[in-house]
């Protein structure tokens, strides 16, 4: 069933966005958020890199505060490095959305990747350091970090890509259910449903995997 | 279900995609019960599968707090990342080299200084590696180009290249010399040198971004901590990460490493770069210039305390302050007061027009300051110069009037001078307009002559008829603007008069210029096809087939040309020709040339005779192009086409579905599958591949054209002249009434209207005076 006005929008947006292929060798991210809504897979090839960097300095400028200053909230992140790399003149609702869809992806990769570099760090190098870390990880061992999180949603993907990708979207990238519903073009009713299915496989599968690991 | 602690893996993870499906469902319907039914509900829904009855228990019992658990995981698991500083990778062998010590990071390399192992000798280099996890096609293609763009450029300033490969786990790297020196602002300051010594030590940095220039590269980050000196006073240039190549065919390889200027840092960055406008050798001048302000106050010019985009802003909109006017020491401002304070405020006007023309320029400058002689970052007043002339030789000065006695001797040099430096000035403009044309298009052009066409081509057509004027013979200006015209009708849809007609007077210059230009005429024959002017376009585009017979473009244009003029035979031999001339695909050493091309001619051939109702000729040539170039996707269209004309159903939709699958953007392939099974009786799965129709982009011919000949298979003729009549322009109207698809509504009258519009001759008559004075 379409909607007479989506139909109306669809054709407005042909209209509007004429750009031959072969031209689109480069512009602002706003440009290549537009693109990307017409699924223009080699934007989304050019956009990553951009929002990686942006999100890890980000990252890395909370990560330098004292400790008890301040707590790193990934949609805070992820919100701030919207208003910086998008032109918000030329940016509509959906280009946030989209920005943020792929934002949610960045931030998971940008923590994984410290996460893991940390650990590599830990194995390869000896001294202090070592012992430093080891205190602090004790101190935390019950807790699941940012690796087995990352592992339990590609358990989750490998099961259901779908719910993976909404708990994606919405821990951290921070997205609205509205939002997660444009993004991935399905109802929010949907969305709720998979929320609620997902937050509870992953709550068991932590609680479980705490356990296993304590 | 038990536990099963060797995976290591908690139980949630190894159920199967089906059973989770099956737990999700009776999960989900479970939720939407009241409590108290949802014990009745599981035996009754687990009966079947009761190893599931524990899974959804489970989840339900987690529900309650399932969603401050997940935050409080995530939140906890971010937390213990934080304060932890990032780790590197010293100690690990890269190559023949062994990582020492960290001595940079960039966004997406680190930058470490290694050893060479086991080496007779001990060389110490920098090894920048591509980060983990940051090998996504263009990021590789990027540091690919920094390689080739390093292994390029051989100057004593710029830091040189030694090495490059890939590591174990397949990052690439590149060797550098290893610079151990501190900053240039740094240095300066260290050793506070004299004004005169660090305009000196600035000259040779200019140097190595004028060899750079000269290379057709453009470093776009120049700053103190790209530009090291070394502890004999060397200035070396390093870091061309985002540097980028002025002409691609240099460097094929190299990606537009447009979309990265914006995670520069502001305080050096130029207006264009902040705004997202092109770059080009403007804005490594300006950069020069912030650097530059930075050496000799030890300030930058938009300092201050603001944040990041107050600078940004600061940097668009305010006039920097003069240098002299921030230095304490008396000294130093009367040193920099003058002439030191207009060559700044030169580099760094916010215009990049306005600046100096060229690195060598501003380095001039320079030195005829160090040497006492005038500034050309002056108003050019006589008085200013006859000051400064009668300073450097007061003697001279005496015989000022016999001195001018010599002045007509002086313009004749003056004559030859200006003749280069217009010809110099037409170049600069020429190749910053071929800077804004390579561009994304961007915002539409406000520019009221040419209404509707991004604003990067309007101002790349303003600079070229700014070139043109200056030196009208000066045949490249013309060939390009005549290309920018061509590819504005792109946006300007109906293809106003008023380009059309630049673009062929410009075309027609060029032509007139230099006869030999196949380009020029292949411009004029396309812009002429646009106009409906067909005997012209077919003349230019012979001329064109003549000068270059295997153009792939010209020959299918050409081709298309003569086949609507109803001379089948004709484009079959120029096709035919072209084919010939080709480089041969069986060898090995041209393969690479000839096969694209190759596989567009053979395939236009195949598409020609298709249209011409011989669709059974047309597989030959067709097989012949899958063979040779499975991936070019136009076969498959054409293939479905021919195949679905001579009846063969099922060959026709696997090829629309393989050009599907090869290019799912281009609305042919898909109108193709979707007319097939609406003929075919499947109207169904037609009416959903349709409705896909919609959101793709025009693609050779609109996408109005495409949803007509579907809406002919569903025998809706309403419904095809509907969307027939949204294609505006004449020529693409003409290009989708000869599809044979549209067959069925050529009894209605509506499709005559639809035909005189699209034959109809765009008013040109002011082009036809051109040509007459201009032939």
């Amino acid at each position: 069933m379409r909607k007479p006005a989506g139909k109306l929008i669809i054709i407005l947006r042909v209209k509007f966005r004429k750009i031959p292929s072969s031209m689109n060798s480069a512009g602002d991210i706003t440009r290549l958020l537009l693109n990307l809504q017409d699924g223009d897979r080699s934007v989304l090839d050019r956009l990553t890199p951009l929002v990686y960097d942006e999100l890890r300095r980000l990252a890395i400028s909370v990560f330098r505060r004292e400790r008890s200053d301040h707590t790193l909230q990934p949609t805070a992140l992820v919100n701030e490095a919207y208003i910086r790399l998008v032109n918000q003149e030329q940016a509509s609702i959906s280009t946030r959305v989209h920005f943020m869809g792929i934002a949610a992806r960045v931030m998971r990769q940008v923590l994984v990747d410290h996460s893991r570099s940390r650990q590599a760090a830990k194995r390869g190098s000896g001294g202090v350091k070592v012992e430093l870390d080891e205190s602090q990880h004790s101190s935390q061992s019950s807790a699941p970090g940012m690796i087995e999180v990352n592992d339990a949603l590609n358990d989750l993907a490998r099961l259901d890509v779908r719910k993976a990708r909404v708990i994606e979207l919405r821990y951290f990238g921070g997205l609205s259910g509205e939002e997660i519903s444009e993004v991935l073009g399905i109802s929010t009713a949907t969305v709720t449903r998979e929320l609620r299915m997902g937050q509870a496989w992953l709550s068991s599968y932590l609680t479980e995997s705490r356990k296993l690991h304590s | 279900m038990a536990f099963q602690l060797s995976h290591g893996k908690p139980k949630a993870a190894l159920m199967t995609p089906k059973d989770f499906a099956e737990v999700d469902r009776i999960f989900q319907h479970a939720c939407d019960l009241p409590e108290e039914e949802r014990g009745r509900y599981l035996d009754q829904a687990c009966a079947s599968a009761p190893h599931l009855r524990a899974e959804v228990e489970s989840l339900l019992s987690s529900m309650a707090h399932a969603e401050t658990d997940v935050e409080e995981i995530v939140s906890s698991a971010i937390d213990s990342l934080e304060a932890h500083p990032f780790p590197n990778e010293v100690g690990s062998e890269v190559g023949s080299f062994i990582l020492v010590r960290e001595i940079g990071r960039g966004g997406m390399a680190t930058v470490y200084q290694a050893i060479r192992q086991g080496g007779d000798f001990l060389q110490s280099v920098a090894v920048k590696i591509l980060r983990r996890g940051m090998d996504s096609t263009t990021i590789l293609n990027r540091f690919r180009a920094e390689r080739q763009i390093l292994a390029n450029l051989n100057h004593p300033h710029i830091a040189a290249l030694i090495d490059g490969g890939t590591t174990e786990d397949g990052r690439p790297y590149l060797v550098m010399e290893l610079i151990e020196g501190e900053s240039v602002v740094q240095f300066v300051h260290h050793r506070n040198l004299p004004v005169k010594a660090r305009l000196e030590l600035f000259r040779n940095i200019c140097a190595a971004v004028e060899y750079a220039h000269q290379s057709q590269v453009i470093h776009r980050d120049i700053k103190p901590g790209n530009v090291l000196v070394t502890p004999d006073g060397v200035p070396k240039l390093l870091d061309f990460g985002i540097a980028k190549v002025l002409m691609p065919e240099i460097i094929p390889d190299a990606p537009n490493t447009e979309t990265f200027v914006r995670l520069m840092t502001p305080e050096y960055a130029s207006p264009e770069q902040i705004r997202g406008e092109p770059v080009t050798t403007a804005t490594d001048i300006y950069s020069l210039g912030v650097l530059l302000f930075e050496m000799l106050t030890s300030q930058r010019p938009f300092q201050g305390n603001r944040t990041a985009s107050e600078i940004e802003k600061a940097v668009c909109e305010e006039t920097a302050v003069h240098a002299s006017r921030i230095v304490s020491d008396s000294q130093i401002r009367s040193q920099l007061s003058g002439d030191i304070d207009l060559i700044l405020a030169m580099s760094m006007r916010k215009e990049p027009e306005r600046r100096y023309a060229s690195v060598a320029a501003f380095r001039e400058d320079i030195s005829h300051y160090l040497e006492g002689q005038s500034v050309s970052a002056r108003p050019d007043t006589f008085s200013y110069r006859a000051t400064k002339w009668v300073r450097r030789k007061p003697f001279a000065a005496a015989s000022v009037l016999l001195a001018s006695v010599f002045l007509l001797g002086g313009f004749f040099l003056l004559a030859s001078w200006y003749q280069r430096h217009q010809l110099k000035q037409a170049d600069e403009l020429l190749s910053r307009a071929q800077y804004l044309m390579q561009q994304d298009a961007r915002t539409t052009s406000s520019s009221s002559l040419y209404p509707g066409i991004p604003q990067n081509y309007a101002d790349a057509m303003s600079l070229l008829q700014q070139a043109t004027q200056l030196l009208p013979d000066h045949a490249k200006s013309w060939t390009t603007l005549a290309e920018i015209a061509e590819l504005s009708m792109e946006f300007d849809g109906k293809g106003s008069p008023e380009l059309l007609q630049a673009g062929i007077h410009a075309a027609t210059r060029a032509t007139q210029i230099d006869p030999h230009d196949a380009k020029s005429w292949e411009i004029r024959a396309v812009i002429h096809t646009r106009q409906n002017l067909l005997d012209d376009a077919l003349v230019d585009y012979a001329k064109a087939v003549e000068l270059n017979p295997q153009s792939p473009y010209a020959v299918r244009g050409y081709s298309t040309l003569l086949h609507r003029k109803g001379d089948l035979s004709r484009a079959l031999t120029v096709i035919d020709q072209a084919l010939e001339g080709l480089p041969d695909p069986n060898n090995p050493d041209s393969r690479a040339v000839g096969v694209r091309g190759r596989a567009i001619l053979l395939v236009h051939r195949g598409l020609l005779l298709h249209l011409s109702g011989q669709s059974e000729k047309a597989l030959p040539s067709l097989n012949e192009a899958m063979d040779l170039d499975g991936s070019y996707r136009l076969t498959y269209w054409v293939a479905g086409l021919a195949h679905e004309a001579i009846g063969d159903y099922r060959q026709a939709e696997q090829d629309f579905r393989t050009g599907v699958r090869l290019a799912p953007q281009d609305p042919r392939p898909v109108s193709g599958l979707a007319h097939l099974l609406a003929n075919t009786g499947r109207r169904k799965e037609a009416a959903q591949i349709e409705a896909r129709l919609q959101s793709l982009l025009d693609h050779g011919r609109p996408v109005a054209c495409e949803l007509a000949i579907v809406r002919v298979a569903f025998q809706d003729p309403a419904g095809a002249f509907h969307w027939l009549e949204q294609i505006d322009e004449q020529t693409k109207l003409a290009s989708c009434l000869i599809d044979p698809r549209l067959t069925p509504l050529q009894k209605d009258s509506r499709f005559q209207q639809q035909q005189s519009r699209a034959d109809r001759v765009l008013n040109t008559s002011s082009e036809n005076d051109l040509r007459t004075n201009g032939q």
